[in-house]
């Protein structure tokens, strides 16, 4: 009798219990991909509050045996549920409450004033989400070309979705409509966010001369009033809520967050939904966007074409926008630079501040921080409406 | 995977632009209205403070 027969039950047992027997190529590859997005968040700084769980997730959602993405289930025993599993159960596949809470604490940090000061915005914001659109579409064409690999009406709103540059829209709406791809589609919305000065340049120096790029504006916008910002978000929640019921969960929580902050009188809840709040809803939710992506689901050709279709409705959004910034530019009888239009797609401030800096690289004197923000901000509400109208479309409440 | 039906897909992006652009106008229209209406009230409150100071 050799070793092996000696200790063939010890070794059986080494088998069913040890992480190592069990280890495979795809979840090899996942891992290697958890630690890839931790790289780059700590040695690159992309989007590190984001991509750093997302990858520990990731890594921890693909080690074998560990049973921390089993999911709550009627019967179960006690204890049997792991962490990640209830975070994904009841963070964003049932309950769905973590992006609204995100959402809660956008709003509390941010400032509307900018939008407030020149409601032309509006339309930029608006341009910008053409690109949902046509990644919509491009999602469905799939199916014509390679019918195993095409997406269902529901997939493809997911995934056009990820052109409003907005991580927590892309989470809700995708956690309700198609959460078999949700851990990609968020994933991609946050990657290309942080990819923002690589993606959104080249596109607007393909569409705009030097002479636009170098238009001057004044650098100062007219002040707004504490009133006419505690009004903001309580008109804006009335008009898109009543058009648009189904985007109150994300543009309700996100004006209601905007109201604690302008109010001045809940400074202590404005505080805490400004730090404590959107830090811990954060890790649960990044965390479980990291275990939502198992080897098993994410190893799948369409993966890529997910992946493509998002950052061509990131591309397709900054263009639209230079293009209606060109024509607003045309009909405005102030000198207006076009670039603006690209800050539309939401990525609050990234685009804004890409859009700051190609001004001052074209005309030292330019400062388009501020006229920026006003786009940047309505792109945020834009992409909300554009993901409470997809929800609209299937989802019953 | 059943057959895309492309007239409903079209008239999905056809009422996601309008809806986005239109909600977005109206809120541009109400913004820009309200801007108006508080910037005309405070006028008139400089105007009464100024005429109370010449008083």
């Amino acid at each position: 009798m050799n070793w092996f027969e000696m200790h063939g039950g010890v070794m059986k047992i080494l088998g069913v219990q040890v992480g190592f027997g069990n280890l495979d190529l795809p979840h090899i590859i996942m891992i290697l991909v958890g630690l890839g997005f931790i790289t780059l968040a700590i040695k690159k700084e992309w989007e590190p509050y984001e991509l750093l769980p997302i990858g520990a997730g990731m890594i921890l959602a693909n080690l074998p045996l560990t049973g921390l993405t089993s999911q709550p289930a009627p019967g179960m025993a006690p204890g049997m549920a792991g962490v990640l599993g209830i975070i994904l159960k009841y963070g964003l596949y049932t309950w769905t409450i973590l992006p609204q809470f995100i959402f809660f604490g956008i709003g509390a940090l941010t400032d509307f004033s900018p939008l407030i000061a020149n409601p032309k915005a509006f339309l930029l914001g608006a341009a910008a989400q053409v690109g949902i659109y046509t990644s919509f579409l491009g999602a469905l064409a799939v199916g014509i070309f390679v019918p195993d690999w095409g997406f269902s009406l529901k997939e493809a709103c997911s995934i056009g979705i990820i052109g409003g540059a907005d991580g927590p829209t892309t989470i809700y709406t995708t956690g309700l409509l198609a959460p078999n791809i949700m851990g990609i589609t968020a994933t991609a919305a946050y990657s290309y966010m942080a990819m923002v000065a690589i993606i959104q340049p080249p596109i607007i120096n393909l569409l705009t001369s030097k002479a636009e790029r170098s238009v001057f504006m004044k650098p100062t916008l007219r002040p707004v009033s504490r009133p006419e910002r505690i009004l903001f978000p309580i008109v804006a929640m009335l008009i898109i809520i009543l058009l648009i019921p189904k985007s109150a969960p994300l543009v309700g929580f996100l004006l209601l967050g905007n109201l604690f902050r302008e109010s001045g009188v809940v400074e202590r809840l404005s505080q805490t939904a400004q730090n404590e709040l959107i830090n811990i809803i954060t890790i649960l939710l990044m965390l479980g966007i990291g275990a939502s992506m198992p080897a098993d689901r994410v190893m799948d050709p369409r993966t890529l074409l997910v992946l493509f279709l998002g950052l061509a409705a990131f591309c397709v959004g900054t263009g639209a926008g230079v293009i209606f910034g060109k024509i607003m530019a045309k009909i405005s009888k102030e000198p207006f630079n076009p670039m603006l239009g690209a800050a539309g797609v939401s990525a609050v401030p990234m685009s804004a501040r890409i859009v700051h800096h190609m001004g001052q690289k074209n005309n030292k004197r330019n400062f388009l921080l501020m006229h920026a923000m006003g786009p940047n901000v309505a792109g945020v509400i834009g992409s909300a409406v554009a993901g409470g109208y997809f929800l609209g479309l299937f989802i019953n409440f | 995977m059943q057959p895309t039906d492309w007239g409903q897909a079209f008239s999905i992006v056809g009422g996601g632009l309008l809806a986005v652009f239109f909600i977005m106008s109206v809120l541009a229209l109400a913004t820009h209205l309200m801007g108006k209406i508080f910037a005309s009230a405070a006028k008139k409150k400089e105007a009464a403070q100024a005429g109370e100071a010449k008083s």
